[in-house]
């Protein structure tokens, strides 16, 4: 987990530098957001399978599927909503929808 | 974009339900590697283009730490919730909460538990990240950018910062890596705790 962790990190870093220093064609930099929503469907797909493949889980959906499902729901939106509050009254900035992304 | 999503999710659900062979499972995690590692070199052309993010990033500066911080604390706080309502023990709940979407890591530590709340800390923190990857895009347009950091807990700094990237702006991808590394730190060392408390 740890070495994935780094080569994340340096593989966002090198992509960054080299984009940020101008390194990169233009061409390329505006088929980047393409080129992730390639393989951000293929990763969602492969995500979708493992969780398919996983017979711990499929079986575990009939059992506990309904705690699960409320602790799910409720943590995330207890997170969300502490995430606000500090986003609009700590940070005091909050962006959304129409700040789109420029890359 | 959240309806494509939910096909190709559902599609690799059914497929891997009725299509691939059980031992296939092995080959997706050098598939999902292999993606993930293009995937942010990608993520970081992206972010290095946008000048402007990294400017505002430096005057936010610590504040930004508040993000996971409150993410977390909201999180857990919702467990605890969540066990005191289905009549759980409360740090049951905190142990699941703190699980911030690493299904993997959250069911082992609390494995030696109780296989049981392991069990149900697994599915939560799976419906976790299901959610994050279908509500990611219209929490972006319809709240706001940091509480997709939010959905995605520990993964936004992988499998859902793409998407996390794809409906925000640069600066909120940088935070939102931020953000997961250290959710990712965190569970390790938060859910021991509420266990050591059972």
């Amino acid at each position: 987990m740890s070495t994935s962790i780094t080569l994340y990190l340096v593989l966002l870093i090198i992509g960054g530098f080299l984009s940020y220093k101008g390194l990169i064609h233009e061409k390329l930099i505006k088929k980047a957001g393409s080129i992730q929503l390639l393989f951000l469907y293929i990763l969602i797909f492969i995500m979708g399978l493992r969780i398919g493949l996983d017979r711990k889980i499929i079986d575990a959906i009939y059992s506990i599927g309904f705690k699960a499902t409320i602790y799910a729901i409720v943590t995330v939106l207890f997170s969300a909503i502490a995430v606000y509050f500090t986003s609009k009254y700590i940070i005091k900035f909050h962006p959304k929808g129409e700040t789109k992304n420029d890359g | 974009m959240t309806v494509k999503i939910i096909i190709v999710l559902f599609g690799g659900i059914l497929s891997g339900m009725f299509i691939f062979e059980p031992e296939f499972m092995s080959k997706t995690d050098t598939l999902l590697d292999i993606g993930l590692f293009f995937l942010l070199f990608f993520v970081g052309i992206d972010i290095g283009s946008n000048k402007k993010a990294f400017i505002h990033l430096k005057k936010l500066g610590f504040k930004l730490l508040l993000i996971p911080i409150s993410a977390a604390l909201g999180s857990i706080f919702g467990g605890l919730l969540t066990a005191e309502f289905l009549g759980m023990k409360i740090f049951e709940g905190g142990a699941i909460g703190a699980g911030f979407g690493w299904y993997s890591l959250s069911a082992v530590l609390i494995a030696p538990y109780s296989s049981e709340v392991s069990t149900i800390a697994f599915l939560t923190n799976v419906i976790r990240e299901i959610m994050a990857i279908m509500l990611i895009p219209l929490t972006a347009k319809y709240i706001g950018y940091y509480e997709t950091i939010s959905l995605g807990g520990a993964t936004s700094m992988d499998t859902t910062l793409p998407i996390i990237t794809k409906n925000t702006n640069g600066e909120t991808a940088v935070i939102a890596f931020i953000s997961g590394l250290l959710m990712s730190i965190m569970v390790p060392i938060i859910v021991p705790v509420f266990i050591s408390l059972l």
